[in-house]
């Protein structure tokens, strides 16, 4: 379905079919649980299952005498070092002395076949000796909590201090002031976590696994292999799904079946059960946000405090950044003259807590869009009103002061939901008291920094390889990871316009780490902008090489020669792409070029002031439902969704990306709720953690604005996180319309609803 | 306890030796080397190892091998011989699947219903996916793309 009619340049902005659209569909994508290799093993965990106990001794007697199993990997058999935390190294791949959460592993279990992998496993021995644990971030940060690490439960704070908020409390006619609490939310990608390590004839190890971020797992691999980078290669394979959920827990099991293979010298391949992937994969972080916001009495914003409390589970992982992330967001897309945010990063015997779409954001973001409905009720104010008066626009400052220059399209985000959905109409409404059925319509905004901003420096560069053959073809090796979004689609795109070859000529691979240098994860929605400056980069570098010879052969100055739709030349003088990559073929001209990209500085003092991120996306929902006061239950009948993307550079795999992102919204409003007891998850399967299903569907309208980013490919930012931002609280926010309730906990299951009900709260 | 069993896998005859504990899934991926049915859950609530069995939509996770001795198996893979079906040109087009992984289940449980109504609604096709699971799109793409489909026929 090739859109060609309204393209304004060529491939980008076009409905390109998925490039991967036909191996998909007929089955023939293989996944990293399709492939088998010659002598390859299967290997299963030995998980405990303890929340916080020393561990005296791991008996595999029985395990070892079971026929088929070769072999029992404990932390004994780890040739370098025990270790994979990604940011803090409290990590230790196969604990020996300690286990802190439920989903420790203590042994890896090597046998003939999966059953007797896992058979095995049951039978190894832990003796354990409980010790107290914690289960409650805010417990743990009392004194005499028991302690997950030695150095104490709070290992992480952040601050922000913009102005002074005693003036701006002082200031303000109304204060609000709410504490909120998110729980974990699971990642449920459909294909679980899974790696295949393959020793090679060199002495290095090859992995082949699902993944967001190959360049992690390379280094957890080298860690505990005690190899050199340049040993270990890692292919990721088709990804059935990340969310953030394949950001850092890859290498823990990668590291797994790396250490398994290099015992035994044979592949060896570990694929979680879904119990195990429940268990060990990190999840949401559970938050506990207090959120005061002063406003005067014309809606105007003067103050807001915030505190920000955040469950990292028994490792660091990802918190360091998470609660970054969530620290300088946390007042929400608004200029606030005086703000003063403490956000905390703290352990307890729970699972790990990471990446997850908005990364830390849709938690605070609960709070604050809660907290400006209930500001805008008290003032009698519209909530779009409110939200428009004190939104970010070019020449406002964020909470960190920092003044946006370009590429703010939020207040367009707010005008055109509301024309859309019909707000103020459905606002104004309201039903008959006698119907057991209550209409009500809410909004919620955000505004997301992309890519790793001033935490994440050391990691925001990209590259890409792209090589030109002699017939015109093209193959793109990247750094930048495919895991369902579309990457693969929207880079030939890219590709295509800025080498001005036809997109079908152009192939992109998945990452390998041997072929293209470490590009940092694919995370925090930066891969297309990252990776698609770095195809353009060494577009730029081909054009420049081959644009000599096309102007030899057409006698026509290098500085006119424009690559555009599959010609090389000028005006009525051009030759065919193919044509001139044979040309420069026999005239041994190098027609393979790396690029390369690298995120401007970024800057968050101790205060917490400064350029935290190069750019932001900006994003409104709104959502209207139909709460059942007889059962509790909540319709979401239909979504508005506007998105500020700076640039549109595939419609049909940016309305994926949003449609996807609000069902996942609306998992986390209404359904999603993982219940835990002591260590025990017991939600730990998908008939008792509830996903959205087709069931739950609701009309959706998406909406794009393009407010371009000068630096962006072609002007495009992030996408990847913000449509699974504001539909949650836009989704509270339409019930507290509809009923009157306002809950300050997600989910807002029907059976909240309810006991609300029947407690007489509400209308 | 091993048994020979005869399955008929997308038209062609297999005889396979199988334990009876084996199960469909584990059989037709690791003894025939029919890759499309995926292993998302092992429990029967993702859909993802989806297959057709005599025509109505099992998990395969949840049938054992022997249970399908004589039976006549359909995966993606035999609806694709000469390429995607009109059905999986529908998903390309509509990009009603992402990462994938729920692909071939989606597609053949709705497969299933065609069969049974050539022209459904909306609450029809959502009837037929609603044991599948997909992380990924919000469903609505799956949705439009089978009602465009059908729709098509009608005209």
């Amino acid at each position: 379905m090739h859109d060609r009619d309204d393209r304004e340049m060529g491939a980008v902005g076009s409905r390109l079919v998925r490039v991967d659209a036909d191996a998909k569909v007929t089955g023939r994508a293989l996944y990293v649980d399709d492939l088998t290799f010659p002598g390859m093993l299967e290997a299963a965990l030995v998980l405990p299952g303890c929340a916080h106990a020393r561990l005296l001794k791991v008996d595999a007697s029985d395990a070892l005498a079971m026929a088929g199993v070769h072999a029992v990997v404990t932390a004994d058999d780890v040739p370098g070092e025990n270790q994979v935390g990604v940011v803090d190294r409290d990590q230790p791949l196969l604990p020996s002395e300690r286990i802190r959460y439920s989903g420790d592993a203590v042994a890896v279990v090597v046998a003939e076949t999966r059953a007797i992998a896992r058979e095995a496993a049951a039978a190894v021995r832990a003796e354990t000796e409980e010790i107290p644990a914690v289960f409650d971030a805010v417990r743990a940060m009392e004194p005499g909590a028991p302690k997950v690490h030695d150095d104490g439960n709070v290992f992480l704070e952040y601050r922000v201090r913009k102005g002074n908020i005693d003036e701006g409390f002082e200031a303000a006619d109304i204060i609000v002031e709410r504490t909120f609490r998110t729980h974990h939310q699971e990642h449920s990608y459909l294909e679980p976590l899974g790696a295949i390590a393959v020793p090679e004839e060199h002495g290095g190890v090859t992995i082949y696994g699902t993944m967001q971020c190959p360049y992690y797992v390379q280094k957890a691999v080298a860690t505990v292999l005690g190899l050199p980078l340049a040993h270990v290669r890692v292919i990721q394979t088709v990804t059935g799904g990340g969310f953030g959920g394949k950001e850092d827990s890859p290498s823990e099991i990668c590291a797994c079946a790396a250490v398994a293979a290099w015992k035994l010298r044979r592949p060896v391949k570990l694929i979680y059960t879904r119990e195990d992937d429940f268990y060990r994969s990190s999840k949401r972080h559970p938050m506990t946000v207090t959120y005061k916001l002063g406003a005067t009495r014309d809606g105007t914003f003067t103050a807001a405090q915030i505190r920000v409390v955040a469950d990292a589970g028994a490792y660091s992982t990802l918190t360091p950044v998470v609660v970054f992330r969530a620290a300088a967001h946390a007042t929400g897309p608004y200029e606030i003259p005086n703000v003063h945010t403490d956000a905390y990063g703290v352990y307890t015997n729970r699972q790990t807590t990471g990446a997850f779409r908005g990364f830390g954001q849709p938690q605070t973001i609960f709070a604050n869009e809660s907290i400006v409905d209930e500001v805008a009720e008290a003032l009698g104010l519209d909530p779009i009103d409110v939200r428009l008066k004190n939104g970010l626009a070019v020449g406002k400052r964020t909470a960190t002061n920092q003044l946006l220059t370009e590429s703010v399209g939020l207040p367009e985000t707010l005008r055109q939901a509301r024309e859309a959905s019909g707000w103020d109409a459905k606002r104004a409404e309201r039903g008959a008291d006698s119907d057991p059925i209550k209409r009500g319509i809410g909004v919620g905004s955000i505004y997301y920094g992309v890519s790793l901003g001033a935490k994440g420096l050391a990691l925001d560069g990209s590259g890409a390889h792209m090589n030109v053959y002699r017939d015109g073809s093209v193959r793109i090796a990247i750094g930048g990871t495919e895991m369902g979004q579309g990457l693969l689609t929207v880079l030939t795109q890219i590709a295509s316009d800025a080498l001005g070859a036809p997109t079908e000529s152009i192939h992109v691979d998945h990452v390998d780490t041997s072929v293209v240098p470490d590009s940092g994860p694919s995370v925090a929605s930066r891969t297309t902008l990252m990776t698609g400056n770095a195809i353009i980069d060494a577009a730029e570098k081909l054009r420049a090489t081959m644009g000599e010879v096309a102007s030899e052969l057409l006698g026509v100055p290098t500085g006119e020669i424009t690559f555009r739709d599959g010609r090389v030349g000028a005006g009525d003088r051009s030759i065919a792409f193919a044509e001139l990559a044979a040309e420069c073929w026999a005239r041994n001209v190098n027609t393979a070029a790396d690029g390369w990209y690298a995120a401007p500085l970024s800057t968050f003092d101790e205060d917490g002031q400064g350029d935290a991120y190069a750019i932001y996306s900006y994003a409104t929902h709104v959502a209207e439902v139909e709460v059942d006061t007889r059962t509790g239950h909540v319709r979401l009948v239909r979504v508005t969704a506007a998105h500020d993307v700076g640039k549109i550079l595939n419609p049909t795999t940016l309305e994926g990306q949003v449609e996807g992102g609000v069902l996942q919204c609306a998992g986390m409003a209404l359904y999603e709720r993982m219940i835990t007891d002591g260590g025990d998850i017991l939600t730990p399967d998908f008939s008792t953690y509830i996903l959205p299903t087709a069931m739950d569907v609701p009309e959706i309208e998406t909406l794009f604005i393009e407010e371009p980013y000068s630096r962006g490919p072609f002007g495009a930012k992030g996408i990847g996180e913000t449509p699974a931002m504001p539909g949650a609280v836009a989704i509270a926010n339409a019930i507290y319309h509809a009923t009157g309730l306002r809950f300050l906990e997600l989910p807002i299951t029907a059976e909240a609803v309810r006991l609300a009900l029947a407690d007489g709260r509400g209308r | 306890m091993k048994k020979t069993i005869r399955l008929n896998v997308n038209g062609e005859e297999w005889d396979v030796d199988v334990e009876p504990s084996d199960t469909l899934l584990e059989v037709l991926r690791g003894k025939i080397g029919i890759k499309s049915p995926k292993v998302g859950c092992e429990r029967g609530d993702c859909g993802s190892c989806t297959v057709l069995l005599d025509g109505k939509s099992v998990r395969s996770c949840l049938v054992l091998a022997i249970e399908a001795d004589g039976r006549g198996i359909i995966t993606v893979e035999g609806l694709s011989k000469d390429g995607p079906n009109e059905l999986q040109r529908a998903f390309i087009e509509h990009n009603a699947f992402q990462c994938g992984f729920c692909a071939p289940g989606v597609v053949l449980a709705v497969s299933e219903l065609l069969a049974k109504r050539p022209h459904p609604s909306r609450d029809d096709v959502k009837e037929a996916i609603s044991g599948n699971l997909c992380r990924c799109t919000g469903y609505e793409p799956i949705i439009d793309a089978v009602i465009d489909l059908t729709a098509k026929g009608e005209e």
